[in-house]
């Protein structure tokens, strides 16, 4: 009973607190808030960028008996509507005046289309080059443009060897060149083209991708959903070891030692600290599992694969913060030393950099030196459907670092509190 | 004079917390190597592709393979048929980048002008996974497009004079489309892209990390100093010191100069580490790094003694610094780049403080640019600066 007491003690303290509330429930939403704002785009299909501000300076030159221009049509499918949400696109007549334009922040890319391109795309052999001038700060937007321009250039030498093909076998057979004809199969080959381009309102496909994870809900966006595993983590983390912090303030308030002079045994205080701070991270799993569920439509996977993650994270972080606080000797040390040991532990565990797509595996391999990469391992693999055979490794290391956790943290504080 | 005992009480008091200064100086640098290895390009940047051919023999699919195997960005691991069941689990454990399946019955569909379409396996979160799916598709719609040159061309001259044997047929499809395939190899055209930049070193994922950790822990470190006078107001050390010949204004000015002062510091190590060690362009500009320093300390500062003012106990100093530190960090770009984020958030990042300061140093760091590049960022700075100052001012609390 009277431990009961102990636990409901510090737990009303807690929550009466805006700062524990504040970092146990308010934080990790707001900043997958953040990332959701971000990158929430990506879910819905689209790029997920804010539109590239592009400007064109075509110094294409018409050819003599060949309607069409290249720079025209690289301007009029850079311009269209299915590419809308992708390019601002504008023209201006020179290449100063787009430099000028990228140098003053009016512009992020600028395409420049050369004299000969219509030359070099419709008949000659001879090189020509088009250049993406852009912001050496941008990374990803020259690519992406540079990436539709070949595609653009790929289909002008398709339709280039329809073409030939078409004149040269004739010609061969000793008919004579038919300029008609070439229009003909240039516009059979733009039709073919389209019907392979679903922006173009085709409904052929060339590839077939398919995910190798399967995660519970497609409705999940992945890159969010362990967005906001780390951040749970990172603050469940926190959790625990602002919920040991009680045992160091009441230490220095004086009500740990009246504790201590009543007939509650000793162990039965560190007990109830530990309960109540296991109860605290309880509460905040799930508090942040569901809002999560509701606020972010993500589907963290399996119900019992869920828990098991949960218990696993629950029992460690409540270990980890016990220990953790059972190394620092005041209340002034408190913030930079929580704030510096979870954020390199969790930095480290992988916490940080779980969304970044391109990350080497050794940083994945490093992640599990820490207990934070292994409650994400175990999160992540609730999020793929993986099953709970698959989790009862991460498990099995969160429970037993758990163990070390409390063991070691509470010979320290009985040492210290003696 | 007594400003200046106020902030080497306020030094002594820091540098004595030996575990607070540890984090103040070792986290940022830990920080920026972290963040600027894992943005920074791999040495070997080819993707690899596992290639199950079950298309067999037909031109198609063989010219598509080697068109995979000629691209710079990709290296091929060809499959045997009976190593198609556990592709998914491979790429899934990053073995391959992606694995690409030629489905039976491929090269005869793109001959019959119905393709069907090609089987990959890839992360399409992933951007190693999406730029393997780029080049698939790249290399796939070539050698179908040489093969639609080829029909088109057979067709309008069966119009003319039909083929005397489905044989001689083949053969013309054949020679059309090896040609327009060696027409894609010697391609006239070309794209190439240019940064544009006076800076004649090449970006490296330190110009991201360095400008951005630098940022982030510059509103990190004010927990120390913001933690210091709330401290010093709940152990009545501020009714005390107000009992001194210091007035409210040397005081306030002794706390703001030492937050300023511990900022700076931090802002200078991490410069000379950039410079020194990570290869970054600090020093070519080094009237504007100086001044941009200084402005981002400033803003800092302001941001401490505002934080300090409005807040009465040390918890919620951690909280409201750490909001802020968050806030400021990822809306300004301090994390990532805004070019990646949605409209929405890239709209707002650049109306914030930390976004000018991280534009300021990549002006000098990244475009090459000199000591006036910063100055409309610092001005901006130094304007949200002053107004956190006027509110702080007003707002604090002595007693």
């Amino acid at each position: 009973m009277l431990l009961w007491e102990l636990v409901w003690k510090d737990l009303r303290r807690m929550f009466r607190s805006p700062f524990a509330v504040g970092m146990a429930f308010i934080a990790p939403l707001f900043i997958t808030g953040l990332l959701v704002l971000a990158f929430g785009g990506i879910s819905s299909g689209s790029s997920g960028m804010s539109a590239i501000r592009l400007v064109v300076v075509d110094l294409d030159q018409m050819i003599p008996g060949i309607v069409a221009k290249a720079g025209t049509i690289v301007t009029q499918v850079l311009s269209a509507p299915a590419l809308s949400s992708l390019f601002r696109v504008s023209a201006v007549s020179n290449e100063e005046t787009a430099r000028r334009m990228l140098s003053g922040r009016e512009a992020d890319l600028a395409l420049i289309l050369p004299a000969d391109f219509s030359q070099a795309a419709f008949i000659g052999d001879a090189q020509t080059r088009l250049i993406i001038l852009h912001d050496p700060t941008l990374q990803v937007s020259p690519q992406i443009l540079r990436s539709i321009v070949n595609d653009i250039l790929d289909n002008f030498l398709g339709s280039r060897s329809a073409v030939s093909g078409a004149l040269d076998a004739l010609q061969a057979e000793g008919f004579s060149p038919d300029p008609a004809l070439a229009d003909q199969v240039v516009q059979r080959y733009l039709v073919w083209v389209n019907s392979l381009t679903p922006s173009a309102g085709g409904s052929g496909q060339v590839l077939e991708t398919r995910s190798p994870t399967q995660p519970v809900s497609s409705k999940s966006n992945p890159f969010l959903a362990l967005a906001m595993a780390g951040m749970m983590i990172y603050f469940v983390f926190y959790s625990g070891a602002a919920a040991s912090l009680s045992i160091l303030h009441e230490k220095e308030e004086g009500t740990l030692a009246r504790l201590f002079v009543t007939p509650v045994a000793k162990a039965a205080v560190l007990g109830g600290k530990v309960l109540s701070a296991l109860l605290l991270l309880v509460i905040q799993v799930v508090v942040l599992l569901v809002s999560s569920s509701l606020l972010f439509g993500i589907s963290w996977g399996f119900p019992v694969s869920v828990v098991l993650a949960s218990v696993g994270l629950v029992a460690c972080a409540a270990g980890f913060g016990l220990f953790l606080m059972s190394w620092v000797s005041s209340s002034r040390q408190v913030g930079t030393v929580m704030g510096g040991v979870l954020t390199i532990t969790a930095m480290v565990g992988g916490l940080f950099t779980v969304s970044i797509p391109n990350m080497p595996k050794a940083f994945q391999t490093a992640g599990l030196s820490m207990p934070q990469g292994w409650a994400l391992q175990a999160f992540r693999l609730s999020l793929n459907g993986e099953g709970v055979l698959p989790e009862l490794l991460p498990l099995a290391v969160l429970l037993a670092l758990a163990v070390v956790f409390f063991v070691w943290g509470l010979a320290r504080f009985r040492r210290r509190l003696a | 004079m007594r400003i200046l005992t106020i902030i080497a009480k306020n030094l002594l008091q820091i540098s004595r917390d030996w575990k607070s200064s540890l984090f103040l100086v070792a986290m940022p640098i830990l920080f920026t190597v972290f963040f600027g290895v894992v943005t920074a390009q791999p040495a070997e940047s080819r993707l690899t592709l596992a290639v199950l051919n079950a298309a067999g023999g037909g031109s198609p699919a063989v010219e598509l393979v080697k068109a995979l195997g000629d691209s710079p960005a990709l290296r091929l691991i060809p499959l045997a048929g009976d190593e198609g069941a556990g592709v998914e689990e491979r790429v899934r454990q990053g073995e391959w980048n992606a694995a690409l399946i030629v489905v039976p019955g491929w090269s005869e569909a793109a001959w019959s002008g119905q393709p069907i379409p090609l089987q990959l396996v890839a992360e399409s979160s992933n951007l190693q996974g999406q730029a393997a799916t780029a080049a698939v598709q790249s290399a796939a719609k070539r050698i179908l497009g040489a093969v639609e040159a080829a029909r088109l061309a057979a067709e309008f001259l069966e119009v003319r004079k039909p083929f005397a044997d489905t044989a001689a047929r083949n053969v013309f499809l054949q020679g059309v489309m090896a040609r327009s395939l060696a027409q894609f190899a010697t391609s006239p055209l070309s794209v190439e892209t240019v940064p544009m930049t006076l800076s004649t070193k090449p970006p490296s994922g330190y110009a991201q990390a360095s400008p951005g950790i630098m940022v982030q822990f510059a509103i990190f470190g004010l927990l120390t100093s913001a933690t210091l006078l709330v401290m010093e107001r709940k152990t009545r050390t501020m009714a005390r010191l107000l009992t001194t010949p210091a007035t409210r204004g040397e005081v306030l000015l002794g706390h703001g100069l030492t937050i300023f002062l511990v900022t700076f510091l931090q802002e200078l190590l991490l410069v000379l580490l950039g410079q020194l060690v990570f290869g970054l362009s600090y020093f070519s500009a080094p009237g504007g790094t100086l001044l941009l320093m200084v402005s981002l300390a400033l803003w800092t500062t302001s941001l401490g003694l505002l934080i300090g003012a409005l807040v009465r106990a040390e918890e919620q100093v951690i909280l409201w610094g750490l909001a802020a530190m968050f806030f400021f960090s990822a809306l300004g770009g301090a994390w990532f780049p805004l070019e990646i984020a949605g409209p929405g958030f890239a709209a707002i990042g650049r109306w914030i403080p930390t976004s000018w300061a991280v534009e300021g140093f990549q002006n000098i760091i990244v475009r090459g640019l000199g000591d006036a590049s910063v100055l409309l960022p610092s001005a901006i700075l130094l304007g949200v600066a002053a107004l956190f100052f006027a509110i702080a001012v007003w707002r604090f609390r002595y007693d």
